[in-house]
């Protein structure tokens, strides 16, 4: 039985959905300096019209709907699946004024792609693209990979019990600090950090490699959160093979290994416990897949004779398109059209390597590693207890921060989240094979959307069926949240038709 | 017999030492260079586009990225070739148009596995532009219009009347 939301819930979800749209106009406005430095005038007038809409929608919402009762679990849920949405169509807004999309829907595509961290993108003539509006497109990456109820809990949500509830709903579970305000601000410290390195390393490299500084400095900004919130995008069309760097697809390389590391690790190594990298399962597990799926990569590229001129070829095209995928990110220093002539054997590497996804609490997709290590874990303890003699109890262990002893609890939510990406990613290739795509393709973007990787065999271009479009938004989102959220959506939208 | 082995040979000589020149007379679009990578692997081309970006001039030479309709190929410019674009494509300038006569490499091995062109000789074909920045007039009074509700909503919370 559903029980009916009454008019308190509704005013709740709306009022803090308002203080999201406050958050989103907030990074709406950042490009506005942009635009200023760059001497962009009529991208200046799209941001400040965009980031006015978001602060008036904002304000109204917070102003008529007050707060009437505490926040639960379902109202958390729920403002974060309509903040993401909200954002979508937010964002898109200074997208499609830009003139470089052939419709609104494209913009939110793109700007999902953006805040999902996905890298998916429909834009017509990029390298022409204004510095404002490539910028902004690169900052969604850095606001969703953070979360934008991150951006709402450390500027706008200060002391208010349901932060912890709205954080969950964002697919992060585990809390860094003791409370989520302090996590979120933690999580912002490292970003930060970790922002001023990368960029000012990759615009050293930019320098050094014949880059003029200042656009060095826009691409070193741009390329570092784009790899460090696992995103993908590029300021460019030929994405990072533009560069023709191999010290720089390095420096990107790690950066996207930052960014797909749990940000209770980086605590751990912040605070001086390095001995936490090799005990910790999800980086064990990261590792050992990595070097499986390279096998199986590697396998599939020498079935092509030639394909790559010595071992630091294939380890350049090779690797680095394994840790793109496995890590999230989406770079690519191949086109599309390239990496659709890889052996089946390197694609299905690719498609494995994907939908793994990289550790939880961090701003990668897909199933997460911890999730694997789990099940992992699980299927040795059934297997020992079917060696051992029926009266031993075996308790199996593992290290995540802490030693933890494996749970029916865990085991069947990782089960349970690992079985919807699995029909997630299915869902989508029944899709688009249902449009006249071929099998693999159909399943390689399906995967690349749903896990927010952004590498692409070419399906994605702005002449697919909308319908596809429509498609890989909601699974861009759906990924992004982790079910949850939505399926709290689901239950609340039933609730208000069947609920007493 | 011997006089059609001779044909033959002669066929077979003309088409290798034509093929080339063939490649090079007509002009390969990145998409078609892409698509038949194998083909065209090692070949003297002639590709057409709009440089892109900037130019990264480095030890020995210096790379151009060159766009045409579909996509955008690197172009290793040696330093024996002297050539500086005036206009590179960006939001503010149509860059030059280029045509490139060279080897196109599929994985280049001078380039650790790039896929690149490595030219031979630069023309010029057309000239860009500076694209003029307007201030588009519609635009920039939404943006006045919105920002002034937003003060007159901050005045009037301010003032508690909302």
């Amino acid at each position: 039985m559903f029980i009916k939301p009454v008019t308190k819930d509704i005013k709740l979800i709306l009022h803090y959905l308002g203080r999201i749209i406050v958050g989103v106009g907030f990074f709406t406005f950042l490009p506005v300096l942009v635009a200023v430095l760059f001497k962009e005038p009529e991208p200046l007038c799209d941001f400040l019209f965009t980031s006015g809409i978001c602060f008036i929608l904002g304000f109204i919402l917070i102003r008529l709907f007050r707060i009437e009762k505490e926040m639960g679990w379902m109202h958390g849920m729920l403002v974060v699946c309509l903040g993401w949405l909200t954002a979508m169509f937010l964002g898109a807004l200074p997208l499609y004024l830009s003139r470089h999309y052939a419709s609104y829907l494209d913009s939110c595509f793109e700007a999902m792609s953006g805040l999902a961290t996905t890298g998916l993108t429909l834009v017509l003539d990029l390298d022409h693209l204004s510095f404002t509006h490539n910028f902004f497109r690169h900052l969604l990456m850095f606001m969703g990979g953070q979360g934008i109820v991150i951006v709402a809990i450390s500027f706008l949500i200060r002391g208010y019990s349901g932060a912890f509830k709205m954080y969950v709903g964002e697919a992060r579970e585990e809390r860094i600090l003791p409370s989520v305000i302090s996590t979120a601000r933690f999580i912002w410290l490292v970003s930060f950090v970790y922002l001023v390195l990368g960029a000012g390393i990759l615009s050293i490299i930019g320098i050094c490699e014949g880059m003029k500084p200042p656009l060095a400095i826009f691409n070193g900004l741009c390329i570092f959160m784009a790899g460090f919130d696992t995103g993908g995008f590029s300021p460019y069309s030929q994405n990072i093979s533009y560069y023709h760097s191999f010290l720089f697809e390095f420096i990107t390389l790690i950066i996207m290994i930052l960014g797909a590391i749990n940000f209770k690790l980086h605590y751990c190594l912040w605070s001086g416990n390095r001995k936490e990298i090799m005990k910790n399962i999800e980086l064990i597990t990261f590792v050992f897949s990595s070097a499986l799926i390279f096998i199986i990569v590697l396998l599939g590229l020498t079935q092509k004779r030639g394909l790559y001129p010595g071992l630091l070829g294939y380890f350049r095209k090779g690797f680095y398109h394994l840790l793109s995928a496995h890590t999230g990110t989406g770079f690519s220093t191949l086109d599309s059209s390239q990496l659709n002539r890889w052996p089946t054997l390197a694609i299905l590497g690719l498609i494995l390597a994907m939908g793994l996804g990289g550790s939880s609490c961090s701003t990668t997709g897909g199933i997460k590693v911890l999730r694997i290590g789990i099940i992992f874990k699980t299927l040795v303890e059934d297997i020992k207890k079917i060696l051992l003699p029926e009266s031993s109890i075996v308790v199996e262990k593992f290290h995540h921060i802490k030693e933890l002893i494996l749970e029916d609890k865990q085991i069947r939510s990782s089960l349970l989240i690992t079985i919807c990406y699995i029909l997630l990613y299915l869902g989508g290739t029944l899709v688009a094979v249902g449009l006249g795509y071929p099998f693999l393709e159909a399943l390689f973007e399906s995967t690349s959307a749903s896990a927010n990787v952004g590498l692409s065999l070419g399906i994605t271009q702005v002449g697919m069926p909308a319908i596809l479009k429509i498609t890989y938004i909601l699974q861009m989102w759906i990924g992004r949240l982790e079910f949850m959220s939505i399926f709290t959506l689901l239950g609340f939208l039933v609730a208000m038709i069947k609920g007493k | 017999m011997f006089r059609y082995k001779k044909k033959i040979c002669v066929i077979i000589i003309y088409t290798l030492f034509f093929i080339p020149v063939v490649l090079y007379a007509q002009i390969i679009s990145s998409k078609e260079l892409l698509s038949r990578q194998e083909f065209f692997d090692g070949k003297e081309i002639t590709y057409e586009g709009e440089i892109i970006g900037e130019m990264m001039c480095r030890k020995g030479g210096c790379w151009l990225n060159v766009k045409d309709r579909d996509l955008a190929i690197g172009v290793w410019v040696p330093s024996e070739i002297k050539f500086i674009p005036k206009y590179t494509g960006s939001y503010k300038y149509q860059g030059d148009e280029i045509r490139v006569k060279g080897r196109f490499n599929r994985s280049c091995k001078e380039h650790l596995g790039e896929t690149d062109i490595h030219a031979e000789e630069i023309t010029l074909i057309k000239e860009g532009k500076v694209i003029p920045q307007r201030l588009i007039r519609y635009k920039l009074n939404l943006a006045i219009i919105i920002w002034g509700i937003l003060c007159l909503i901050l005045i009037l919370m301010r003032l508690k009347k909302i």
